[in-house]
């Protein structure tokens, strides 16, 4: 550094108070706060997509200046075919910006190191019905590694493409979620190898079931589709967030593993799951935000929106039946299940129900929860 | 005490299996896909998986919010940085975070190219760690708003930037090319030459210059940011470790080098060069010898050097660059106090103690151009009482400047001289196009259809300079002040009406000739 450069953070003549040259400090009066007052989520985030004005919601105007080749922008309208008269007026309601999401997931993370420490001394391993162990831990919830994996891989182009900064940050935190699950549901499987001698690490076994098993090759189809055939980022997450997820994913990852393990001594699965299954809430919290405040209440495009709803609606909800009715299978892998489980057609009106209720009205979808569930378990 | 077995995770032991978490399926083909030809086991340095990459990024936090919201605000630190210093700030958080908002979808494009796992977990976290830039930005701007003595600027960037003459071509080079192409050459846009070249002189000089001029609120922001773009830099060596080994893909490889540096650079080198000589009241070393050491040793030489057994070499701009970093950021500073009122900050002229200093470092810096400045302080142009703006210059001496269709700055660099004999005029589609250099002209006779976009005189085109200034919301809470000022004082601040009286208007040069003209 030169002779000039001095460091002036204590220096006295900044001790005495400047008189202010402007009153207002409070920035964002061109945004509609979501609450009451505009949050920090929205300080932080709000508007950082510097996107032209024909792009509705956008503050700026002219064009992109370097472009694809063939002359595609960065982002151009036709990249969905929903509309919007505001793609800015999504929000996470959950706000989950980088600071508290990565503080959630350390938290997460330190309980889960706590808690193998601890389950390894209480040996929680040898209540695991062996039964378990092989067919569902080593197996099918190993296959979950590559669902999950996929499912992460849908969300790549999403993050890419989406027209707003909120829409966005919330996507890529769908995908760090779902690479989670994977990576958690491995680190179970590594954790319980070294314990006992009927799971083991190798992810052959896991790869294997995903690949060949015919319980899972419904949902093999439905994240294969999601990963790769779907090129609209805004149907990618209607088919994942408000259907794939909330009937399949609910009908896997609750009624099916979380409910089950306890029931063959498992005390790791539940652990597994709880972290997948509270991602996917606050992921159905900003789902609802987009697809039913936004787009659906959207005050010029809304019939038009329910209608593409409906449209993606007709691909993704036989996609995800047939995966369920594929993973009834499931619940004749083990003795305890076949004599103690309350069955799977318990399981699917329970999670069809629910979606009934609160997914399909969003956008007009009319089919009985018995039609639904018959699919299911035809 | 139970004795107890043992059983350890570590992130590292998940991480290793992540390369068998994928399976093939012959249909798929990424939705970005690239004409380079990926290596699928490549690996990834980055060994972490989300929690601990949480873990991580957590702690980092947890010292930057730590500082910010203790010991700095106790101090109130926002409030004691060298005005003109603060000032930039305003330019700079919200200029760096449409970078650092442009990575988010080039690393998302990425993820979605690659082929090896290990490399889709690294992009995944470099997607998560430019929304934490992108927020950092965010609150830096945040910060200094609730604290500094002039928050007009820090409030609301985010809005009136589109009417900023330098906001095109930031987002230009630092969005637009790094997120829009082969994914590869996004890549080498992003991670092998603005990270890796551009970020160390932007981000580790800069907090070196702002603890100088009183700020301590960015470098502990700044250094936090660093902290990631370390792992971007690797993210970016092995994207091109995955593709040298194929002899195919060395046919594309250097001409992305070579475009993907001219654009950063052209935007990059003369922006911070002039924040670092002319908003700095008390400056630290030389741009022109920054440049030199972090981009033209560390980056053109050693960076690339580790390449050079695949066949990569420095860029062939490389050279021209070099020239450009000496005089290209006394134009740029220029060019912005030319066009003053809209910039969004108060900025003044080099006083004579700068003066000295530029003399000193960049000898013949008086007769080249800080003889403009003195003319325009001796002829008032900071004073509103007299109703003219230093485009003058422009106006009276018929001087044709353009904005190149390729980097979309200004031909006016790296002199004006050079600016004015360099530049080339071309026509196509029905429309003309100023080239600025040999290299934007390659990159545009390629592939004319990548730059369609207008340009700041072509949206502005007959539009009165109050008018832009009103349309775009640049004023201060009365509503007539303007949030621009030439100078830091407190007094004679120019409004609306002030502006209006000079009766400048922003020209296509290409159908006017000139780019203002006086009404």
């Amino acid at each position: 550094m030169h002779g000039t450069a001095r460091r002036l953070l204590l220096n006295p003549d900044f001790d005495e108070a400047v008189e202010p040259f402007e009153t207002r400090r409070t920035m964002g009066y061109y945004a509609n706060p979501y609450r009451k007052r505009i949050s920090e989520y929205e300080k932080v985030l709000l508007y950082a997509q510097p996107s032209p004005d024909w792009i509705p919601g956008g503050l700026g105007l002219g064009g992109w200046t370097g472009k694809f080749a063939g002359g595609r922008g960065a982002w151009e309208n036709y990249f969905t075919e929903a509309r919007s008269s505001d793609w800015f007026a999504f929000r996470d309601p959950g706000s989950r910006w980088e600071q508290p999401y990565v503080k959630e997931k350390a938290e997460e993370w330190r309980e889960s190191q706590r808690f193998m420490d601890s389950s390894a001394t209480e040996r929680l391993h040898d209540d695991i019905d062996p039964e378990w162990a092989d067919r569902i831990i080593t197996r099918a919830l190993g296959a979950f590694i590559h669902h999950d994996y996929g499912l992460f891989m849908a969300h790549a182009s999403v993050v890419r493409d989406t027209f707003t900064d909120v829409l966005r940050v919330a996507a890529g935190t769908g995908a760090l979620d779902h690479l989670d699950t994977a990576q958690m549901i491995q680190a179970q499987r590594m954790f319980l190898a070294q314990l006992r001698d009927d799971v083991t690490e190798e992810i052959a076994p896991a790869k294997e079931a995903w690949l060949e098993d015919p319980a899972l090759q419904g949902a093999r189809t439905a994240v294969e589709r999601l990963w790769a055939d779907s090129y609209d980022p805004v149907e990618t997450l209607f088919g994942l967030y408000m259907v794939y997820e909330p009937l399949f994913g609910r009908f896997a990852r609750r009624e099916f593993f979380h409910h089950h393990a306890g029931l063959h001594g498992d005390h790791f699965t539940p652990r597994t799951m709880w972290s997948a299954l509270r991602a996917g809430d606050a992921a159905a919290r900003w789902t609802f935000d987009l697809f039913e405040r936004v787009l659906a209440g959207d005050p010029n495009y809304a019939a038009y929106n329910v209608k593409v709803m409906r449209m993606w609606a007709e691909t993704w909800i036989p996609l995800t039946l047939a995966a369920m009715a594929d993973l009834v299978r499931l619940w004749e892998s083990t003795g305890r299940m076949r004599s103690a489980s309350a069955g799977p057609e318990a399981a699917a009106r329970r999670v069809v129900g629910e979606w009934v209720t609160s997914y399909g009205p969003v956008f007009g979808w009319e089919a009985s929860a018995d039609d639904l569930v018959a699919e299911v378990l035809r | 005490m139970l004795s107890a077995p043992t059983a350890k995770v570590t992130p590292q032991g998940v991480h290793q299996w992540l390369s068998e978490f994928g399976w093939d399926v012959d249909s798929r083909r990424a939705k970005y896909p690239t004409k380079y030809k990926f290596n699928k086991n490549t690996k990834e340095q980055f060994k972490l998986i989300v929690r601990e990459y949480s873990r991580m990024e957590e702690e980092k936090d947890s010292r930057q919010f730590g500082s910010l919201l203790d010991s700095l605000a106790r101090l109130s630190a926002g409030s004691r940085v060298e005005p003109r210093w603060a000032e930039v700030m305003k330019l700079v958080s919200n200029f760096l975070e449409v970078g650092e908002y442009g990575a988010m979808g080039t690393s998302a494009a990425l993820w979605d190219a690659v082929e090896s796992p290990e490399q889709r977990n690294g992009y995944l976290a470099q997607v998560e760690d430019e929304v934490r830039h992108v927020t950092q930005c965010g609150y830096l701007a945040n910060y200094f708003a609730t604290q500094y003595q002039d928050p007009a600027g820090f409030t609301d960037f985010r809005k009136f930037r589109f009417a900023h003459p330098f906001f095109g071509p930031d987002r230009n080079c630092v969005l637009d090319h790094a997120l829009s192409g082969d994914p590869v050459q996004m890549s080498v846009n992003l991670q092998l030459v603005a990270e890796a070249a551009f970020t160390n002189p932007l981000i580790v000089a800069m907090c070196e210059v702002a603890a100088a001029n009183g700020d301590e609120v960015t470098p502990t922001i700044f250094l936090s940011i660093e902290s990631d773009e370390l792992r971007h830099m690797a993210n970016g060596y092995q994207t091109i470790v995955s593709v040298v080994d194929d002899p195919d893909n060395m046919q594309y490889l250097q001409t992305d080098i070579d475009n993907a540096f001219w654009i950063n650079h052209k935007f990059i080198t003369p922006f911070v060069g002039a924040a670092f000589d002319y908003f700095a009241k008390h400056k630290a070393t030389p741009w022109a010898k920054t440049w030199d050491k972090w981009v033209y040793e560390d980056w053109g030489g050693i960076w690339l050097g580790r390449l050079s057994r695949f066949g990569v070499q420095s860029p062939a701009p490389l050279a021209d660059a070099k020239r450009d970093a000496y005089w290209a950021h006394h134009y740029a500073y220029a060019s912005a106090w030319a066009l003053w009122p809209l910039v969004g900050v108060r900025f003044e002229l080099p006083d004579a103690r700068d003066s000295e200093w530029l003399e000193n470092n960049y000898p013949g810096w008086y007769d080249e151009i800080g003889n403009i400045f003195e003319h325009w302080r001796e002829d008032g142009y900071e004073d509103p009482a007299n109703h003219a703006l230093p485009v003058d210059l422009f106006i009276n001496g018929k001087i044709p400047v353009y904005i190149c269709r390729v980097c979309q700055m200004p031909t006016i660099m790296p002199t004006f001289y050079d600016g004015l004999t360099n530049v080339r005029i071309l026509e196509y589609g029905g429309r003309k196009h100023a080239l600025c250099s040999e290299w934007c002209e390659r990159m545009y006779l390629k592939e004319p259809e990548r730059y369609t976009g207008q340009n700041f005189f072509e949206l502005f085109d007959g539009w009165e300079m109050s008018e832009i200034v009103r349309a775009s919301g640049m004023v201060r809470s009365d509503g007539k002040t303007l949030t621009s000022q030439p100078h830091l004082r407190s007094e004679r601040l120019w409004t609306l009406d002030d502006l209006q009286q000079c009766g400048v208007v922003i020209r296509d040069p290409l159908k006017h000739g000139q780019f203002v003209e006086r009404v």
